[in-house]
């Protein structure tokens, strides 16, 4: 077992992380920037460490810092949480160098699933349902058979693509043409690559994702799906487990792969697989090599401490869960929570003048903020999570109304608004709704 | 609009007393390189008496800026955060002075809590000037860009 770790992160996640190495009776440390000095993480920690000033880029994302600071304290091992480090594949390759374990998957890993083209391969090769698309596009016979396969609508995307350049969504064959064409010139502009690939274009798909936790002696488990399909701009605002458009049967058909996929490339710790889903069919997107920020939601209806099991595991523990051991009990949700306004999402740092969280059965907060607490511009709007459970989705939804209504945060603006919108909406309230929602949501 | 001192009612007070004005119809104040100006019906030749006090430079320089500037023509910050004039190190700013712009045409960035906000330009219009300097902090209200 670990005897300290060293948690680089902060927030709410920080504080996740620290309470499960807690319970598992292992010192912990924390990195701060200079204006987190007074975070709850920092409060919270055995031990904390400065790392540099406020951008992330001279603090949480310094490399040389955080490595320091783990020597310095002796640390036996670094927890990445999500976002800044977690999924740089650099940082955990020196970290490896350092004889210190990063809690998560191999290097190696991580480079296989941050390369997308080389991620849907390796899914194809293992029978995980991917969107079907062609890359070479210099034979026009080859062209007008995958259409005829696949249908319209297809999508031409950029292969150094993102952010929305480079694509073009092609509904008939006359536009085919100068879609590509089009698609070309910009990509060329945008990306210096003028490569672009056709795919088949899911008009309103759901997002569902699979969670995966691995050990190091190939033993594999899936805990379920979660519905992420409550975006704004690619961001997930509210995250559901089960999805209400699943059975057991497609449940159990796509955790099969998902965990046949998992073997075969031998991996390690907790991993996600994200998924589009249409007419019944699953399209595998990709792979987050990392604990989510919607994994409480899987907790709640599992009843398993993803964290805890994620330390575990990377002390090269053997699961003590067998697939058979989880189900899905209940239904969870969960909400989060913005510094931001709710119409404009104009972003809103500033000082907590007046904070009550919302508690009582089936109410979970996963938040580091506090009364009096100033939120830096510097880093995520994400203030906190708030999830609730219940027997059935009803139940479920009930509290997160009653929670949501319960929740003050005063001093700055908070997506709260929004939620009790979103929670209370016919489409939301069915549970049919698609990846479309909040672009016609108002 | 820089606010009127005591200095400057004393002075005026001065300016009346000394020559003796009657009837004071109007009175203006100019804060750069201090200026007072008074209109009287009761003058006859001229209808106006000026009389320019010079203040120490440091007073003129705080009151410049600010002064006569419509706050219409004032884009001020909606957020806190750092803003970038351009829309990454390696392309030219948005906007220069004494070029026109549309209304919605985008001004600058502020990059708050890892999103890039545009801020877009309220009305049509010329830049007069560009407050704001690239990658500075700034704070909610703060002074970005005037228009003319």
């Amino acid at each position: 077992m670990f005897k300290k770790i060293l948690i680089a992160n902060r927030g709410e996640i920080a504080l996740r992380v620290l309470r499960a190495c807690r319970e598992l009776g292992i010192k912990t440390v924390a990195i701060h920037s200079d204006v987190d000095e007074s975070a709850m993480h920092v409060r919270m920690a055995d031990e904390s460490i400065c790392v540099g000033p406020a951008s992330a880029q001279s603090s949480y994302l310094n490399i040389p810092a955080i490595i320091t600071a783990a020597t310095l304290t002796d640390a036996d091992a670094i927890h990445p949480g999500y976002g800044f480090l977690s999924e740089n594949q650099r940082f955990a390759e020196i970290i490896e160098e350092h004889n210190i374990k990063f809690i998560g998957p191999s290097s190696e890993h991580i480079k296989m699933m941050g390369n997308k083209i080389d991620a849907k391969k390796i899914m194809d090769d293992s029978g995980v349902p991917t969107v079907k698309g062609i890359n070479d596009l210099s034979n026009k016979e080859k062209i007008n058979d995958f259409i005829k396969n696949v249908k319209y609508p297809i999508i031409v995307k950029a292969a150094s693509g993102g952010g929305g350049k480079g694509m073009r969504v092609v509904t008939e064959d006359d536009d085919l043409e100068k879609s590509i064409k089009e698609a070309k010139i910009e990509a060329k502009k945008s990306f210096n690559d003028e490569n672009v690939y056709l795919e088949k274009f899911l008009t309103s798909p759901k997002h569902i994702e699979i969670q995966v936790l691995c050990d190091s002696h190939g033993n594999v488990v899936t805990l379920g799906e979660r519905d992420c399909s409550i975006q704004r701009k690619h961001q997930k605002l509210i995250e559901e487990s089960p999805s209400s458009v699943l059975n057991e049967t497609e449940r159990d058909k796509i955790s099969d792969l998902c965990r046949k996929a998992m073997k075969k490339i031998n991996y390690e710790g907790v991993g996600t697989l994200e998924f589009l889903y249409e007419n019944n069919e699953f399209y595998f997107m990709e792979m987050n090599t990392r604990l989510q920020v919607e994994h409480p939601v899987t907790e709640m209806v599992t009843g398993i401490d993803l964290v805890k099991e994620q330390i575990l595991v990377a002390t090269g523990e053997k699961l003590q869960i067998n697939q058979s051991d989880i189900s899905l009990n209940g239904n969870s949700i969960e909400c989060r929570i913005n510094a931001e306004h709710p119409e404009s999402f104009i972003p809103s740092p500033g000082k907590i003048t007046q904070y009550h969280q919302p508690g009582g059965l089936g109410v979970r907060v996963d938040s580091a903020v506090y009364d009096g607490y100033s939120i830096p511009s510097n880093y995520d709007s994400m203030i906190g999570k708030l999830i609730t459970y219940g027997s059935n989705r009803q139940e479920a939804l009930k509290k997160m109304t009653r929670a949501l209504e319960e929740y003050v945060i005063m001093g700055i603006n908070t997506n709260i608004q929004l939620h009790q919108k979103i929670i209370k909406s016919d489409e939301f309230t069915k549970g049919n709704y698609d990846i479309n929602f909040m672009s016609k949501f108002n | 609009m820089t606010k009127i001192d005591k200095t400057d009612i004393q002075n005026i007070n001065l300016i009346i007393k000394e020559t003796n004005l009657k009837g004071v119809s109007k009175v203006k104040i100019k804060k750069n390189n201090y200026e007072i100006e008074i209109t009287s019906d009761s003058i006859l030749q001229g209808n106006q008496i000026s009389q320019v006090i010079d203040r120490p430079n440091e007073k003129n320089e705080k009151s410049e800026s600010v002064e006569e500037i419509d706050n219409e023509n004032i884009v001020k910050s909606p957020m806190v955060g750092v803003a970038y004039l351009s829309a990454d190190p390696n392309s030219a700013p948005y906007i220069k002075i004494g070029q026109h712009v549309k209304a919605g045409d985008t001004l600058l960035l502020i990059e708050a809590m890892k999103t890039f906000n545009e801020i877009k330009a309220p009305r049509s219009g010329i830049i007069k000037k560009i407050v704001v300097l690239n990658s500075q902090p700034v704070e909610y209200g703060d002074t970005l860009i005037i228009f003319e």
